[in-house]
């Protein structure tokens, strides 16, 4: 079974599982930078939930098969066509020779997922397959999707999986996001009451959005400019602000150590969001204490454990 | 190791990090706290060393125990040695484009600065930022200039950049916020090999002017 990619959009990417392990030689996670939704779609095709399958950013993808095949797309909201016809997402797709599956661009949220029976197969490196562009390692030949690739299945698709993801368990998507936050190592830098703007001011995603990282403006904040930070540990969900004042929220991709002030971090529960959120959307960050994140976590692990067994490992 | 329990400290709600008096030490206490259960990330930074610990296996109050109880009976750790590189340099020009304003903010010439840049033994403290992204110490701190306010959103691979006192080497392309005074086309990461960083934590790196 292969599939062949006739139009691969702004930037579509072999994601799968993290990269664990690694962040201490410098090596980013990597991985669905919506992680939840690739575990969706990976439930309705039977495979597991971190099965490698496609990230497609905001523009779209085309992918002809040629045999049949089990299908499924979730994630950010867009059009879905096999072979001209309009499909769902949330359902499981049973594609046939030669059909051709079409997204079109995002229209809420910004990646969309697509996963196939089997999984995809991907170079694998230093345990995971997911691309890591800027070192050209993991996913298709360390890179995006161009037209003319050819994509191979890791194992046979199986006849498993789901007819369709039950209506609660699908992800909202809006252009008014809410992240929970606890504070950050260095939130005692901010200056006067600069906190209440990073918990309860309203920010705008910027144009500087990407899997590294997504920038925030629109609220400033300010950070003490008393000497330099010596590079810390920063994760995917660490917020960071340098001294222009403007905020960013680290991504999948994100560096493994930074300089610039750790003022917030993404709860665990709601760091599958970042990958969603697009450029001229608005944020804010509710604060969260430690303990109460816990709580919430153990609350989200319970209700989309109803769904998706084992979602300990993905959220 | 002067590593105490009492730094132990919750930053988010699936990690805690631990002060450290040097990269060197954070480089130890990280490597020696890796294969601790439940950890799945242990991060050391030039102060700090964070560990990620797996929610799904372990709570947090318990893992700070755990990670207590490990910091207590932690071994001396030997010194390593290192390898010494000689990284060739182009200062200045498209591939230093930050030399001038460094040189007006440490009051050398572009000469002097080279000089002493050159001259200087510079050490690994870590690895890190992004893969083989290395972190040196050296010329005793002296050529210390603040980092740049607004970061670069894309950096050159094999630059060299200066930022409190340190240099750092970009093995790869991607955004970053120190002063670029000069590009090496040394490899410094190479994902084909088997060990893929030419750097290490204690190597050794003089640099070349050509």
């Amino acid at each position: 079974m292969s599939i062949h990619v006739q139009n691969p959009g702004l930037q579509t990417l072999i994601q799968g599982a993290p990269r664990f392990g690694f962040r201490h030689l410098g090596v980013p996670w990597s991985g669905a930078a919506d992680r939840l939704s690739l575990a969706l779609a990976n439930r309705l095709v039977g495979n597991a939930l971190d099965a490698p399958g496609l990230e497609v950013t905001l523009s779209g993808v085309e992918l002809r098969f040629d045999a049949p095949a089990r299908v499924a797309v979730t994630g950010a909201r867009c059009r879905v066509n096999v072979d001209h016809r309009l499909v769902r997402m949330h359902r499981r797709l049973d594609v046939q020779e030669g059909s051709v599956l079409k997204l079109g661009a995002a229209e809420k949220g910004v990646r969309a997922y697509v996963a196939v029976s089997g999984g995809l197969a991907g170079e694998e490196v230093m345990g995971s397959v997911s691309t890591y562009f800027p070192a050209g390692i993991g996913g298709f030949l360390g890179r995006a999707l161009k037209p003319g690739d050819t994509l191979e299945l890791a194992e046979a698709g199986v006849d498993d999986g789901e007819i369709q993801t039950p209506e609660e368990f699908r992800l909202g998507f809006t252009d008014a996001w809410t992240l929970r936050a606890t504070r950050g190592a260095e939130c005692g830098r901010l200056v006067n009451d600069t906190d209440g703007v990073l918990f309860g001011g309203r920010f705008r995603i910027s144009a500087r959005n990407d899997r590294m990282g997504t920038g925030l403006e629109g609220s400033k904040l300010r950070v003490a400019s008393s000497g330099e930070l010596d590079s810390r540990p920063v994760f995917p969900g660490t917020v960071q602000c340098p001294e222009s004042g403007e905020p960013f929220v680290l991504g999948a991709d994100a560096q493994t150590t930074g300089g610039y002030a750790r003022v917030a971090e993404v709860i665990r529960a709601d760091r599958h969001l970042v990958g969603q959120l697009r450029t001229g959307n608005s944020l804010r960050f509710l604060e969260r204490e430690m303990e109460k994140a816990a709580e919430e976590l153990a609350g989200v692990h319970r209700f989309w454990g109803g769904w998706l067994p084992g979602i300990e490992s993905v959220i | 190791m002067t590593t105490s329990i009492e730094s132990i400290e919750q930053v988010a709600d699936d990690r805690f990090a631990i002060g450290v008096d040097s990269a060197k030490e954070g480089q130890a206490v990280a490597a020696a706290l890796q294969t601790l259960p439940h950890v799945v990330e242990s991060v050391g930074g030039i102060s700090t060393v964070e560990l990620m610990f797996d929610v799904a296996s372990i709570g947090a109050d318990e893992f700070r125990g755990q990670l207590a109880a490990a910091l207590c009976s932690m071994p001396q750790d030997s010194e390593t040695a290192g390898q010494v590189h000689e990284i060739p340099v182009h200062y200045g020009g498209p591939d230093g484009p930050d030399l001038e304003a460094v040189c007006s903010e440490l009051g050398l010439s572009n000469d002097e600065f080279i000089e002493q840049h050159t001259s200087a033994e510079w050490s690994v403290a870590m690895l890190g930022f992004t893969p083989g992204f290395a972190y040196l110490d050296g010329a005793d701190g002296s050529l210390a200039v603040p980092r740049r306010s607004t970061p670069r959103q894309s950096v050159p691979a094999g630059s060299v950049g200066l930022a409190g006192g340190r240099t750092g080497l970009y093995a790869l392309p991607g955004p970053g916020g120190w002063q670029l005074v000069g590009r090496t086309d040394a490899a410094l990461f190479r994902p084909d090999q088997p060990s893929p960083f030419l750097l290490a934590a204690c190597d050794r790196v003089r640099f070349v002017a050509v």
